[in-house]
């Protein structure tokens, strides 16, 4: 995807229809990666929103020291993070017989023909595998592999060097086949 | 038997490992129950990540969140003078609270009103009645 740095200053500038075209040119990839963390559309699609808010308030802050996609790579991740954490504790605390989020968002899936090769329980169970992979992991995992990210961005986008990515995706990928090792 | 063999079997999967590796793993998981699992349940895995990536966002997303964050910044706008507007409102309130406590004090001078029954009197429509 190109990089529409380009788009900065008419941003700085309250140029609304640069801001409508950096939303057009990036929203698919903030909420395929808010996706790949949450697992739900609307709560992805609630994140991609939160993530364009923060560009807007904040482009006057950035100092061009990454790539405007890196550092809206960024704001996702963090954002994901976040969110995920605080789903967790309210998955802890909902209430015995609510629907939990994750369900809603596979029955649309499952509307779909092109989601249905894998069935919704075993598709759950799998991703559930990185869901439990620390933190750091995760993300290095998720940008690896939802978003198909070089060793070298990915290190840009967590802010690490490119030797510590490549450990932290080996270490996912033997801690998942662990979890997997245990799966029949 | 327990298997301690650490193989990457992401890299198996997509066949991106090099051709002697690749048959020392085929040749493994041929006699070994666990690693043959494993390397199933990564293919499962990758197949579902790929179905997850299928997942775009609805064609009018992007117009939703535009419209959302232009109506939050002008309604943001239209908040920002809030505050001394408020002020303003509460002094003039409270000025007019306290002029108002300050002429009520003032009017509540002796001014008494006699009635009838404050001094214990029959009312006027029984005085009538009873002088028959
Ligand atoms: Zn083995």
């Amino acid at each position: 995807m190109d990089d529409f740095s380009f788009l900065l200053e008419h941003i700085k500038n309250n140029n609304e229809q640069a801001f409508v075209r950096l939303v057009e040119a990036y929203n698919g990839m903030v909420f395929q990666l808010a996706f790949s963390f949450l697992k739900n559309t609307e709560e992805a699609e609630d994140l991609t929103q939160d993530v364009f808010l923060s560009v807007y308030e904040n482009i006057g802050q950035f100092r061009n020291e990454s790539s405007l996609k890196t550092w809206i790579y960024r704001i996702t991740v963090n954002k994901s993070l976040n969110r995920q954490r605080k789903l967790k504790w309210c998955r802890f605390f909902r209430p015995i017989g609510s629907v939990p989020s994750d369900d809603k968002n596979l029955i649309t899936e499952d509307t779909n023909p092109q989601y249905a090769v894998l069935n919704k329980e075993l598709k759950a169970k799998l991703t559930n595998a990185i869901d439990n992979l620390p933190e750091r992991q995760r993300t290095a995992f998720t940008l690896y592999k939802y978003q198909d990210l070089g060793h070298q961005e990915i290190a840009e986008i967590m802010g690490l060097s490119v030797s510590a990515v490549e450990s932290l995706i080996h270490r996912a990928k033997q801690n998942l086949q662990a979890a997997l090792a245990e799966f029949r | 038997m327990k298997c301690n063999k650490k193989y990457d079997f992401f890299a198996y999967q997509k066949r991106n490992i090099s051709p002697v590796l690749l048959r020392e793993i085929e040749n493994h998981i041929a006699g070994c129950d666990k690693c043959r699992n494993v390397s199933m349940q990564v293919k499962l895995l990758e197949m579902a990540i790929n179905e997850q990536k299928l997942i775009r966002p609805d064609a009018f997303m992007s117009q939703r969140i535009v419209a959302k964050i232009t109506n939050r910044q002008s309604f943001a706008g239209i908040l920002r003078p809030m505050p001394a507007f408020a002020i303003i409102i509460l002094l003039a309130l409270f000025v007019g609270i306290g002029i108002g406590i300050f002429a009520t004090k003032s009017s509540q001078q002796t001014i008494e009103v006699f009635s009838w029954n404050d001094q214990e009197q029959e009312v006027i429509e029984m005085a009538f009645l009873n002088e028959n």
